[in-house]
């Protein structure tokens, strides 16, 4: 995935507020991706505009080698179906359908046959093969983000897009889900996640900080405790 | 004021306004027949043409009173995030229900008041129109709004009150922890069930219909009696209506099974059983009052002809009876119009509203793939269940209550007796066109507000 030198502006005249400015981030295959910074910082947006949910004012996108401006709406529902995944916060299942459904909801949606094998591979690794008859209010928290991971990874997608991925998480489920990433990562699946928390970000190969919509530091692995200072620092720097 | 309070306030203002005119125009029918045209002293066809204008607009306002219902409980559930938050920071379950229903209160009653309004220049404008129309109107002494067409505007009033009595009973399920809690999907129709009181409404409804059937032996007047218990056991089956949905259903699941599109909408068909049952039953009220006109017209009118060869009969007495049933028709589809136009109205609004409602859930499908034109005809598949639901519900109800309703208003008349109820042929028919018009005239806006629906609301609204 290539965010190449994107900007995001809200807005027109006096009134214009810039999302994002001048953003670049280039995901490799199997690469672990954090995205962290304040309130406001531009985060949210740029997940917005990494899955094509939003084009950028300037600059492109590419997804699996595929630029997103100029296609139409059908060609980006496909490119969301197909080549994204997507895990929230609150774990957006829906609720009428059952785990099962819920996991393979793209691929009906699309209309192709459901690779059975590969489905019930992803939930043994999930640990959610006796979870699958059951509906999302049936589950615990923990169980249902797993899910929400199963439906992000059922169609193979190039990224991962992951927004607050444990926020509502109890410790022991958080550390087990980020546990799921890091080695889904490790066997090649690219992630992408924005969070406040450092103990998320301390699982990326890389972190990308950002303040005021642009790129504050760009940085390789972290402990969460250097996370939380730089994060102290940017901060404490936009204060001054 | 929201979505749900404006269609409550539009559905009984226009009941007001057609049951003010239909009144009027009934009651200058029963003028114009039993004493210019008829020119008999029938004491019981008198009575006969009084009844028949009671169950002709208590129909109405009961088709009022359900539609009122369903709103007042739409604009509950739109309220409900604020509700939470007064809640929270203060204010008493019983303050709350007593505010709403205030508002809601004051809602109908305007609406019947300005529906009168309204009505009296309908009426007006509907006995200049006839009398220029039909000779024989021109001699009767007909007023352009009849006395008694406040009554109707009162029932619709009273409806009203009552339905907003029991909207805001579901302001006392509101916790006040809601404002805090991310909204689930939808979760806001979850409201318990009115199981126990939705099967004692319906029982003591059939009990009642059971007297005035057993009274229908003896006096025309039964009919008094059947119309309560008709009213009662409808109330009973609106609040049993999500159950009973819910098992209707189940009769789609296997041909939707087939397709995507399928398996999304009757997913999301099962999932919000609420609001399904809220809709579906104010699309079968209404086929149910066309239905209940249709067969009662076409039994009474086989039962009357029928005397007719067995009874001593002066030929212009028969020339008139022709008259008065073909006139009778005209005021009957004048009252279908009425009652099932309130129950369309509020079909149409709440589907519509509902879509709204299912901003995220839709935002969600879009979101993991779900093609703009596959969110269409989800909305498209789901019109056509619900519509296909009310006209079950409502054919059977229908042919029951005309059948029912004639034997109660004839049954008693010497000759009679006992009889089958009878279809117009064209009533199936007719009715599939007319309801698969107002799935269309549904579905249409519907499919398109849906597929506006941006997959970005799935993740702003997380």
């Amino acid at each position: 995935m290539l965010l190449d030198r994107i900007t995001h502006s809200f807005g027109s005249g006096e009134t214009t507020v810039t999302a994002l400015d001048d953003v670049h981030l280039e995901v490799q295959p199997g690469e672990f991706v954090a995205v962290m910074g304040p309130s406001g910082s531009g985060k949210s947006t740029l997940l917005a505009c990494a899955a094509g949910l939003l084009a950028p004012t300037r600059g492109t996108v590419s997804i699996g080698g595929r630029q997103l401006s100029g296609l139409n709406d059908d060609e980006l529902t496909e490119v969301r179906r197909t080549q994204i995944g997507f895990v929230f916060q609150s774990y957006n299942l829906v609720p009428s359908l059952t785990a099962l459904d819920n996991v393979r909801l793209p691929s009906i949606l699309g209309g192709d046959a459901p690779d059975s094998e590969r489905l019930q591979q992803l939930a043994d690794r999930l640990g959610i093969t006796d979870r699958l008859q059951h509906r999302p209010s049936q589950l615990s928290g923990g169980q249902q983000q797993r899910v929400a991971i199963a439906r992000a990874l059922s169609m193979v997608p190039s990224i991962v897009l992951a927004d607050e991925p444990t926020g509502a998480l109890d410790t022991a489920s958080a550390h087990s889900v980020l546990d799921l990433l890091e080695e889904e990562s490790k066997r090649g699946q690219s992630i992408v996640t924005v969070t406040h928390d450092p103990l998320v970000a301390e699982r990326a190969d890389r972190v990308l900080f950002l303040r005021d919509g642009a790129v504050a530091r760009a940085t390789d692995k972290l402990t969460a405790r250097e996370i939380s200072n730089v994060l102290l620092e940017l901060i404490e720097g936009s204060a001054a | 004021m929201s979505g749900g309070q404006r269609l409550a306030l539009a559905a009984t203002w226009m009941a007001s306004a057609m049951t003010v005119t239909l009144m009027t125009l009934s009651e200058h029918f029963r003028i114009v027949l039993i004493d210019v045209a008829l020119q008999v002293d029938s004491g019981t066809m008198a009575v006969m043409a009084v009844l028949g204008e009671i169950v002709l607009v208590c129909v109405t306002v009961v088709v009022a009173t359900v539609v009122a219902q369903l709103a007042f409980g739409q604009a509950v559930d739109e309220l409900r995030q604020q509700i939470a938050l007064r809640r929270l920071v203060g204010s008493k379950r019983a303050a709350e229900r007593r505010g709403l229903f205030g508002r809601f209160a004051a809602t109908g009653a305007i609406g019947a008041v300005a529906g009168y309004g309204t009505g009296a220049a309908l009426s007006a404008l509907a006995t200049q129109a006839l009398r220029s129309a039909l000779p024989e109107w021109s001699a009767a002494p007909l007023p352009s709004l009849q006395p008694g067409a406040i009554i109707p505007a009162v029932g619709v009033a009273i409806g009203a009150l009552l339905a907003a009595w029991g909207a805001s009973r579901n302001v006392l399920g509101v916790a006040p922890l809601e404002a805090l809690a991310d909204a689930q999907v939808d979760s806001r129709f979850a409201r318990p069930a009115r199981l126990t009181g939705g099967l004692v409404t319906v029982s003591v409804g059939v009990a009642l219909l059971a007297a005035g059937v057993a009274l229908g032996f003896f006096t025309p007047q039964a009919v008094l009696v059947g119309v309560v218990g008709g009213a009662v056991t409808v109330f009973g089956i609106v609040a049993l209506a999500t159950p009973a949905t819910s098992a209707m259903l189940k009769l789609f699941k296997w041909p939707l099974q087939g397709s995507a599109v399928g398996r999304s909408a009757y997913g999301s068909l099962v999932r919000a059983p609420h609001r399904v049952g809220g809709i579906t039953i104010a699309l079968t009220v209404g086929i149910a009052a066309v239905t209940m006109f249709a067969v009662a017209g076409e039994t009474a009118q086989s039962v009357l002809l029928g005397m007719v060869d067995h009874v001593d009969i002066r030929a212009d007495q028969e020339a008139a009876l022709n008259e008065m049933t073909a006139q009778l028709m005209t005021v009957v589809s004048l009252a279908v119009a009425c009652g099932s136009g309130v129950a369309v109205f509020g079909f149409i609004a709440t589907m519509l509203m509902s879509v709204r409602a299912r901003t995220r859930e839709i935002g969600l499908m879009r979101l993991v793939g779900m093609r703009v034109k596959q969110a269409r005809s989800m909305i498209v598949v789901e019109t056509a269940v619900i519509a296909a639901l009310a006209m079950i519900g409502g054919l059977a109800l229908g042919i029951l209550f005309g059948w029912l309703g004639t034997f109660m208003m004839l049954g008693s008349v010497a000759g009679i007796g006992v009889m089958l109820p009878q279809l117009p042929w064209s009533l199936v028919p007719a009715l599939l066109v007319a309801t698969a018009l107002v799935a269309t005239a549904t579905a249409v806006p519907a499919a398109r507000r849906a597929s506006g629906i941006p997959p970005l609301a799935a993740v702003n609204a997380a």
